[in-house]
């Protein structure tokens, strides 16, 4: 699986969002939610909760299986259920890995989409662990790959950025 | 009669089909996923059983099985009193808060009615599940199976490895 960090912090998030923007959270459910929840159902409605708790105007929580698959994406902006939701939008904040960031930049051109997340090599899910660890980091990443992988905070400690959820409850 | 079928090691657990099934049914999805030691995920849904136990069980014939043979639950009938859920094999019927009435996959008898796919098939992005008729699927996996042995050739043993995505 792909292991996806992320660039900010919950309060780098809300110095990026404004009080009139009509906020989208776009949580990917498939490898972002392994790396230590940073994506998926949970960590999607927790920032969300503390967005709105904050002020902000969440117009929708949109969970997508993959945002790898452009397809999927692009469902979104075009189905009866989503469209309007994306046509209001401003802003568009993914719990994602790139590859996901940048099909949700092709699909909703003209919306602010923050630049969250940080893809930083493969990883492998086990049962003894629960959770993914960074066994194939990318060459960029200067880091080495193990076969007993490296923990995720571990990882995003070492590349001065962050692992896991913006929100935990 | 045409199913959904899943073919389980394709399933990634990505929930895809849920929200599908939510966006198709009034935000509330009548599909799951479940994940069996935080590794390994099945997707379930109703399998629209041709002796359906949660038919003979309903008290006011709120469950009935269109011409087409799906199994769907009339939610004017219905009096939730969860009989179909439980004896149902799977666990799939269950209460909806918003209705106050039991629901279920209805394998989106409007869409075929159209001639379209159940929008958990249409979304699914690893195809781990499929829609046809029963026979096309034994056939499908027959002819995998003879694909299998012939690549085996007189290592027998090789074609009892689990079957092949």
């Amino acid at each position: 699986m792909i292991i996806s960090l992320r660039k900010l912090t919950y309060e780098d998030l809300k110095k990026q969002l404004s009080k009139e923007d009509k906020i989208v959270v776009w949580a990917c459910n498939n490898c972002v939610r392994f790396c230590d929840g940073f994506g998926g159902r949970d960590a999607m409605n927790n920032l969300a909760d503390q967005l709105e708790q904050d002020g902000f105007n969440v117009i929708r929580r949109e969970l997508i299986g993959m945002s790898c698959v452009l397809d999927l994406v692009h469902l979104r902006a075009i189905e009866d259920a989503t469209r309007e939701f994306f046509e209001q939008a401003t802003v568009i904040i993914p719990l994602t890995c790139e590859d996901g960031l940048d099909n949700l930049k092709m699909v909703f051109k003209g919306k602010k989409i923050i630049d969250v997340p940080k893809t930083v090599g493969l990883g492998i899910l086990s049962t003894d662990w629960h959770t993914l660890r960074l066994t194939i980091p990318f060459e960029d990443t200067g880091l080495k790959p193990t076969p007993e992988g490296m923990p995720l905070e571990e990882a995003a400690k070492q590349l001065g950025i962050y692992a896991g959820p913006f929100v935990t409850k | 009669m045409k199913r959904v079928y899943l073919i389980p090691n394709r399933c990634l657990g990505c929930e895809e089909c849920i929200e599908a099934c939510a966006k198709e049914h009034d935000w509330e999805a009548r599909n799951y996923v479940l994940w069996i030691d935080m590794v390994y995920q099945v997707q379930l849904r109703c399998a629209h059983c041709e002796n359906a136990p949660c038919m003979l069980v309903c008290p006011v014939d709120a469950i009935k099985k269109t011409e087409e043979g799906i199994v769907t639950i009339d939610e004017a009938v219905c009096i939730a009193c969860g009989n179909c859920a439980l004896v149902c094999p799977f666990g799939i019927p269950r209460f909806s808060a918003n209705t106050k009435k039991m629901i279920k996959c209805d394998q989106c008898i409007d869409r075929q009615r159209e001639g379209e796919e159940p929008v958990c098939v249409r979304n699914c992005p690893t195809m781990a599940l499929q829609f046809g008729e029963i026979e096309e699927y034994e056939e499908e996996k027959r002819k995998r199976t003879a694909r299998r042995v012939l690549q085996a050739g007189t290592y027998l043993r090789d074609i009892l490895m689990p079957q092949e995505g």
